[in-house]
């Protein structure tokens, strides 16, 4: 009795243990096939989501070709649960396209470059670096924004020096291009301005043969007539009184002086065989004017028309282009071993052309094209600057500068790319020129846009 | 009543051993038949999977996009692999649905799109 009173709960403890030892073995079997399901269905949903980062590839090459805008980003879903989300932004002469495909709770992500030229697409880009130096960072340098450059790369502070030394500062990221060659811009932007002065029709003529002081009274005498050919030189001193030259030509085939305050302005022509120099407070609007030689903008002259000049281009001390003054030099480069010069420029939306192309570079003393376009320390250029040569940058930039590398101030026979105390930002600039591309450079893009 | 009074029933004790021996017997069949289904079930997702993807990249590779139904034999039984191929919004969704023949199975379903001019 003592004994069975001993082992009184002992059958129910037994029994206890083995209803849990059964329990846990279900638990474990029941456990193990769902994990594997689990597996194989995650599987499938990896595959998923795969093809749909594929297709989100597929359709934004899809969209591209379409209507491209090399800034794109969209969503799409494919079914429940099932989307893809795709970004596209420039990536030096590609584009870099972020595909994430989602099915369920799994995500793949595929990255690619999709092989477009920039065409006219890419606005407020900046070129900077060449093919065979890399851009060097130094002065007071500012770069606002992402910033792609060419192959060759991005040497930081390199030169410590009285002049060069100084903080720089990149607020953006620097990233080096893949591209090695970017496609040159077509003659489409020049022609442009030719047709627009081609399309000025006129209807008499005169000519004049010595040298012409266009005055006041001068005005009144010939403003009926809306071809004029001076055949020596024409100087226009106006004392502050304004000329309208809507739908007028003159021939010049000496020199042209404006001075004396004279202000000229609607849609007419100057043909001009000699040079060309703009001096005193004169200012000018509108007007195209068309030079074979050089073109000089001093004193406190301000230009607002078309300039297109086939020699050099200087636009010295107070003396400005403003508003949408276009100036595209088809010339030749001179003793200074430079193209267009601008100092103290004030240039708030305009545009200056540079092919270095048309210019002759073995011509005896001009072969050492340095400075396609020259930009002293005063100039603050807010256009768009396309230059196929070589561009000395010392100003504030913040419009377009494609060129086809960068120039140092004291040390003329080495090139380097170099941005000496310049300030580059191409935030809040619109410009309705087509943003095509030097050859011969990498180029950078801005972020932000 | 007195009938009543004599029927004391089973016990706790009694119960429980039933149950453990019920448990001890009727479960580990239970389990089996449960893991079983499971594992015909994984293993038909797992080939449905292989066959709508490799049907899929056949699909792609040979550019062949025409809607087709299929009938492939795997281990003695058979899968319906169909492509169905809708052009959408200039581009073209390629469906690939694989499931087991004669059983109700689940559909597995691919699709992707396709960008027919890229290469032009």
């Amino acid at each position: 009795m003592s004994r069975l009173r001993l082992e009184n709960g002992s059958a129910l403890l037994l029994v206890l243990v083995a209803i849990l030892l059964i329990t846990s073995l279900y638990s474990a079997v029941v456990l193990y096939g769902s994990y594997h399901r689990r597996l194989a269905l995650k599987d499938v949903m990896d595959t998923q989501a795969f093809y749909l980062a594929e297709s989100g590839i597929e359709t934004a090459l899809s969209r591209l070709n379409r209507k491209p805008d090399y800034r794109l980003a969209f969503n799409m879903d494919v079914g429940p649960n099932e989307s893809f989300k795709v970004s596209v932004k420039p990536y030096g002469a590609y584009l870099l396209c972020e595909s994430i495909g989602r099915a369920g709770s799994c995500d793949k992500t595929i990255s690619c470059l999709i092989g477009a030229l920039p065409e006219e697409k890419f606005k407020n880009a900046i070129n900077l670096g060449g093919q065979d130096y890399p851009l060097t960072l130094a002065g007071r340098t500012t770069i606002i924004g992402d910033v792609l450059v060419s192959p060759s790369g991005v040497l930081p502070g390199r030169f410590k020096g009285k002049r060069f030394g100084g903080s720089k500062l990149v607020f953006g990221e620097i990233v080096q291009s893949p591209s090695d060659r970017l496609p040159r811009y077509d003659d489409a932007v020049i022609n442009q301005f030719l047709t627009d002065v081609n399309q000025i029709s006129f209807n008499s003529n005169k000519e004049i043969d010595k040298t012409f002081i266009l005055d006041d009274a001068a005005w009144f005498e010939l403003q009926n007539d809306s071809l004029l050919e001076f055949k020596a030189n024409l100087i226009i001193s106006l004392k502050d009184k304004t000329l309208d030259m809507t739908g007028r030509h003159f021939k010049v085939n000496g020199n042209l002086l404006v001075n004396e305050s004279s202000r000229i302005y609607g849609y007419g022509v100057i043909e001009v065989e000699g040079e060309v120099q703009l001096e005193g407070e004169c200012y000018l609007k509108d007007l195209i004017v068309l030079a074979r030689r050089d073109v000089q903008l001093t004193g406190d002259a301000v230009y607002g028309g078309q300039l297109i000049a086939s020699a050099k281009i200087d636009i010295a001390g107070s003396a400005s282009l403003a508003g949408n003054a276009a100036v595209i030099c088809l010339g030749e480069i001179d003793e200074d071993e430079r193209c267009v010069y601008l100092n103290s420029t004030e240039l708030s939306q305009g545009m200056i052309l540079c092919d270095l192309e048309n210019m002759n570079a073995n011509k005896p003393g001009h072969r050492n094209i340095m400075k396609t376009i020259d930009m002293s320390p005063k100039c603050n250029f807010a256009g768009v600057v396309f230059n196929t040569g070589y561009s000395q940058i010392a100003g504030n930039i913040s419009g377009n500068l494609s060129t086809g590398s960068f120039y140092i101030f004291d040390s003329p026979t080495v090139f380097i790319n170099w941005l000496v105390d310049a300030t580059v930002k191409a935030d809040d600039i619109l410009t309705t020129v087509p943003a095509v591309f030097a050859g011969g450079a990498g180029y950078a893009k801005v972020g932000g846009l | 009543m007195r009938k009543s009074a004599d029927y004391k029933g089973y016990t706790l004790l009694e119960v429980m051993i039933v149950v453990a021996i019920l448990g001890t017997v009727l479960i580990p069949i239970s389990v089996f038949f449960q893991e079983y289904i499971t594992r015909m079930s994984t293993e038909d997702l797992l080939t449905n999977h292989q066959l709508a993807r490799s049907m899929m990249e056949r699909v792609l590779a040979s550019k062949e996009f025409i809607n087709r139904e299929t009938t492939i034999t795997v281990d003695n039984k058979s899968f319906n692999v169909n492509t169905v191929c809708v052009q959408t919004d200039g581009l073209l969704l390629v469906t690939v649905t694989s499931t087991r023949s004669k059983i109700e199975g689940k559909l597995l379903v691919l699709k992707r799109y396709v960008y027919l001019d890229h290469e032009s």
